[in-house]
């Protein structure tokens, strides 16, 4: 038996697994969020197709199957049939380098990750093929020949690059505490010590709004802003090609919270702090419970998503840009300074200090950073509660 | 001269078979989800009905006759955004190698000074050409 | 190695630490430190000069392996004194009506539409890629330190003036300099193929190998002419001249005066670097098909260059064709090869830097309401109301002619003692008649300022509201006239410790036994 088949067989087993998982835990995600929807906004939610809604999933997808697939006149034919696969097939790759247990023991000494695919560059793939799903966004905007849909994808194509540069700063803390880019290594250090979550509290908060915005979630949707765009990219797609759109947007939302789960929430850990874990090796039961524990935090993230979804308002673009600019990604550079320099001086175990310290001085400094204008304006209009008419300035604009 | 996590990381049995097998899942799995795009896209294409008209081709405009052609100029900022990401996303780019190669160092020795004064460096030149790109506007979306 | 290769590139290190600070410093709201944006330019140029004798010491070059280690240290010097002048017809005269405006109150300061630091860095940029020219040791890096001369001279035409002459002159220029680089390239590619190295010191060996099996091939020969004709377009040498006289013309005098000097010494470094690797091994001439290239270059250079100049009724056009005859000049000294015909071309480079810059300077310091002057008739009378502009402008068109006491005679001869000291007499000749054919208009330019009456047209020439370009103008005559006293010095340090006979002696005995790698 070659020594790299034990590893190839297990791999194959989990993305078996895990690829279904996905799938299905992707359409049951869009029934969930459609029911924490209807709860936050004091409604039923869908409850007509099997108990409690069940099967509205299953409903749902075969509608999606039968329903005409539609194209139509002026759209560029290849990158239009092209755009749906590109967007769906990089958030089906990704979940490869996800540890979803700890090393299976199956012989004396011998041991097999339970991950998709256990290489060596680790969470550098991951954030490689997450970065790919901006060309089916791209792609489709262009090949619509709709004006909406054009605006859409430039608008997403912008804010998915813009929102990938804090990322991979947060990224790079965490790698940086770790010394490793192996995933598995990742989480056993949170194993041994605290979670990620707890040293760096503000590389965390970057990462997850960074995922919500990959993701083109709410609040940051503006892609598919219903009032202004219609639906944004994805105007004139329609059946299963615009299923796969959607497919991928929460897929992606899945995988991202499982990579977040491994990164700042130590895996299947179940102590936050230092002190007594689950250990990394374990038999079949053991690797059970590894698996159940992560599913569970991968749920509590998605679910955390959500609520923000019907919770907050949707951004501007202004506002969504200068968060990331002028917001996220100089702060993602103060944290990475930070974090090498106590790398550097060797206090790794105090570097949820150091975040809240930084947040506490540009807390303290923002206010005497150099302001620049407010791209809110009033405009004046007659008789509005702004410029109420007077005697001696009857109808003056200030644009 | 190597940190103390580097023991702890060897003693891990982790077993990273060298080569290309590592990918083999990789590869298996692209072709999983291509072939699963693809029978979707086809079988729906075959599964459902055709209608074509007049109205029904014209591409989506809230209705109103379309305009023009939809693949108009667009804003410059854009273009300028997409050039300051590829500067930020590449210099991220080749920090991930230096993050790893740095955390195992002996904390304040000559060699970590080396390596984080360079770093430092780099770092500091990027964080000018920020400057320089919000100064110039780069971010301003008004 | 590596150290080498970081220990040589100091003073581009403190350029381009120059080149982060000016780009901040320009856009910052305080007046007073954006009108210093030039001075502190030329503190960061000054220190590179100034590291040039400090980084290459006679100890250092002598350990080093690259083709030429002595180049560096003449050419960054000499590089760096013309950039100090080129940077002086600069002072106030970039982003003017803008700063003005502001100054009066009319204006606020908007970031987005100041280019005071961005010309400056662009500059600087330009000239690190002149001085990593000269220190380059592979094919690849003489590429990127080629283009990095180029490519940020192409963004300052555009910027250089609001006009549509200078948008249209930038794209004109733009895109020949693509397909020129394209051209080398791929000349620098067969090169490779031919021998199997990038590195240049190892590709001298290759083609040694070669030239002692019988031959160089005939790849690495067609490669080296490709490459020479696509780096002639920085030299502006024909037939890749062409778009020098609309690109100088549409560009403002300040960049004219750039493009004038800082592509055309990159140029010439490539050129000896690359014939270097091809020629004079082992004491013999150029391969003749390289040779041959060459002197028609040469030839045609000149004469085309002068014969043009001559027809000319713009000024900058006229300088500007005058600065394609120089090239041919240039030429000469490369075609003598290392020893007397490098050291020449050097000091040449030198001298024609400064004259040209001057003439340039001259017309800087000129303007009718606000604008340029174009025509050559707009110089008639020009002693009676700015005589130092009118004797200046006379001295260093003298020194661009070759007028015996004057710097340039003494260049000019240079290359003449080294054209004919390398047998290439009728090629000195031919020179000579063009020198002779240039008296022509270089006299115009004397004359029509000195001896005209001045004409209607010539009344309304008003001098610039900056001083500075009158100053590096009268700086400069007086140079030319004082100079010469000098010139043991300068022909000392423009010497070259070259030493090819050992070279070649060394790598003939080293790679006798070896096979030649290319075909």
């Amino acid at each position: 038996m070659p020594p790299w088949l034990p590893q190839f067989i297990t791999s194959m087993i989990v993305i078996l697994v895990v690829l279904h998982l996905s799938l299905g835990a992707a359409a049951y995600l869009i029934l969930l969020e459609r029911k924490v929807a209807a709860w936050v906004q004091d409604r039923v939610g869908p409850n007509r197709v099997g108990p409690m809604g069940l099967l509205q999933p299953i409903a749902d997808g075969l509608k999606l199957f039968m329903k005409e697939d539609f194209m139509p006149r002026g759209v560029d034919r290849m990158l239009f049939i092209l755009a749906p696969a590109f967007s769906a097939i990089p958030a089906l790759i990704g979940f490869v380098i996800i540890p979803w247990a700890g090393l299976f023991e199956f012989e004396e000494g011998k041991t097999v990750a339970i991950m998709g695919a256990n290489v060596n560059i680790g969470v550098v793939y991951l954030v490689a093929t997450a970065s790919l799903g901006v060309y089916g966004v791209g792609l489709g905007g262009w090949a619509s020949n709709n004006k909406y849909s054009f605006l859409g994808g430039l608008r997403a194509t912008a804010q998915m690059i813009s929102y990938e540069i804090p990322m991979g700063l947060a990224l790079l803390c965490v790698i940086l505490t770790a010394g490793t880019l192996l995933p598995m290594e990742i989480v056993r250090q949170q194993l041994d010590g605290q979670w990620f979550l707890i040293q760096q509290p503000l590389a965390a908060a970057l990462f997850f709004i960074c995922m919500l915005a990959e993701a083109n979630r709410a609040p940051f949707d503006l892609s598919e802003a219903e009032q202004e765009l219609v639906g944004g990219w994805h105007t004139e797609y329609s059946s299963m090609k615009w299923a796969l759109f959607f497919l991928g947007e929460y897929v992606h939302v899945f995988v991202g919270a499982a990579f977040f789960t491994t990164l700042f929430l130590g895996g299947w850990s179940i102590n936050p702090v230092t002190g007594w874990d689950l250990p990394v090796l374990g038999t079949w039961w053991m690797i059970l419970i590894q698996f159940s524990i992560v599913l569970a935090k991968v749920f509590v993230v998605v679910a955390f998503g959500m609520m923000i979804r019907w919770t907050l308002p949707r951004f501007r673009f202004d506002q969504l840009m200068k968060l990331a600019w002028e917001g996220m990604i100089p702060l993602g550079l103060l944290m990475l300074l930070m974090t090498s320099f106590f790398v550097f001086i060797g206090w790794t175990q105090w570097l949820w200090a150091g975040s809240l310290g930084l947040l506490a001085i540009v807390w303290i400094l923002l206010p005497a950073l150099p302001q620049q204008s407010n791209p809110n304006r009033r405009v004046g209009m007659l008789g509005s509660r702004f410029s109420p008419p007077t005697d001696d300035a009857p109808s003056h604009i200030d644009a | 001269m190597m940190h103390a996590r580097m023991h702890a990381m060897t003693s891990l049995p982790l077993v990273l078979a060298s080569g290309l097998t590592d990918y083999l899942p990789i590869a298996i799995l692209v072709i999983m989800a291509i072939i699963f795009a693809v029978v979707n896209i086809i079988g729906a294409g075959i599964l459902g009905p055709k209608v074509h008209g007049e109205a029904k081709e014209q591409s989506y405009e809230s209705g109103m006759k379309p305009v023009g052609t939809a693949r108009k100029r667009f804003n410059i900022r854009f273009y300028i955004l997409a050039m300051t990401f590829l500067v930020f996303d590449i210099e991220i780019i080749f920090l991930y190698p230096w993050a790893v190669d740095f955390t195992q160092l002996e904390p304040q020795s000559e060699e970590s000074m080396i390596f984080f004064g360079r770093i430092l460096f780099f770092i500091l030149t990027s964080i000018v050409a920020y400057i320089y790109a919000w100064k110039k506007g780069v971010f301003r979306w008004d | 190695m590596m150290m080498e290769k970081l220990w040589f590139v100091i003073p581009e290190v403190v350029l381009l630490a120059g080149v982060v600070i000016v780009a901040i410093l320009g856009l910052v709201s305080s007046t007073w430190l954006r009108s210093r944006v030039p001075w502190v330019t030329m503190i960061f140029v000054i220190g590179a000069g100034v590291s040039f004798p400090l980084v290459f010491t006679d100890e250092a070059v002598s350990k080093s392996t690259m083709l030429l280690p002595g180049l560096g240290r003449p050419m960054g010097m000499i590089a760096c004194v013309i950039a100090v002048c080129l940077l002086l017809l600069t002072v106030g005269r970039i982003d003017r009506k803008y700063e003005q405006a502001i100054a009066e109150g009319r204006d606020r300061f908007d970031p987005l539409r100041s280019n005071k630091g961005e010309y400056y860095v662009f500059f600087m940029l330009s000239l690190a890629g002149l001085m990593l020219t000269c220190s380059a040791n592979d094919l690849i890096w003489l590429f990127l330190a080629l283009e990095l001369t180029s490519l940020p001279t192409y963004v300052m035409v555009a910027m250089s003036r609001g006009s549509r002459r200078a948008q249209e002159s930038a794209m004109k220029y733009f895109f020949l300099g693509a397909m020129s680089a394209a051209m080398f390239l791929y000349g620098f590619a067969l090169l490779y193929g031919a021998t199997g190295t990038v590195e240049l010191s190892a590709m001298r060996d290759a083609l040694a190998d070669q030239a002692a099996d019988g031959g160089i091939s005939m790849l690495a020969v067609v490669g080296m002419m490709l490459a020479l004709l696509g780096i002639g377009f920085k030299l502006a040498a024909a037939p890749m001249h062409l778009y020098a006289a609309d690109v100088y013309e549409g560009a403002a005098v300040h960049v004219t005066a750039v493009l004038g000097f800082i592509p055309k010494a990159g140029g010439a470094v490539a050129f000896m670097l690359l014939l270097s690797t091809m020629g004079w091994l082992d004491g013999a001439a150029l391969p003749m098909p390289i040779l041959i290239l060459l002197w028609v270059m040469a030839v045609l250079t000149m004469t085309l260059g002068n014969i043009a100049a001559l027809l000319q009724r713009s000024v900058k056009r006229m300088l500007a064709y005058s600065s394609i005859s120089h090239s041919g000049y240039l030429l000469i000294g490369i075609i003598a090869g290392p020893g007397l015909g490098f050291s020449a071309v050097l000091l040449y480079l030198f001298v024609y830097g400064l004259a040209n810059t001057g003439a340039f300077a001259v017309l800087a310091s000129l303007q009718r309401e606000g604008r340029e002057i174009e025509s050559i008739d707009d110089l008639a009378g020009l002693r009676q109301k700015h005589p130092g502009s009118a004797i200046a402008l006379a001295i260093t068109s003298g020194s661009l002619l070759g007028f015996p006491p004057l710097l340039g005679f003494w260049g000019k001869l240079a290359l003449f003692i080294a054209g004919i000291a390398s047998g290439h007499i009728v090629l000195v000749l031919i020179a000579a008649i063009n020198s002779a054919i240039s008296a022509w208009y270089y006299l115009r330019l004397v004359g029509l300022p000195l001896m005209s009456e001045p004409s209607e047209r010539s009344e309304t020439i008003d001098r610039d509201s900056s001083p500075w370009p009158r100053f590096t103008a009268i700086g400069l005559a007086a140079s030319m006239v004082v100079l010469p006293i000098f010139l043991a010095g300068i022909q000392d340090e423009t010497e070259l410790p070259l030493t090819s006979d050992e070279a070649d002696a060394v790598a003939l005995t080293d790679d006798a036994d070896q096979d030649s790698s290319g075909f």
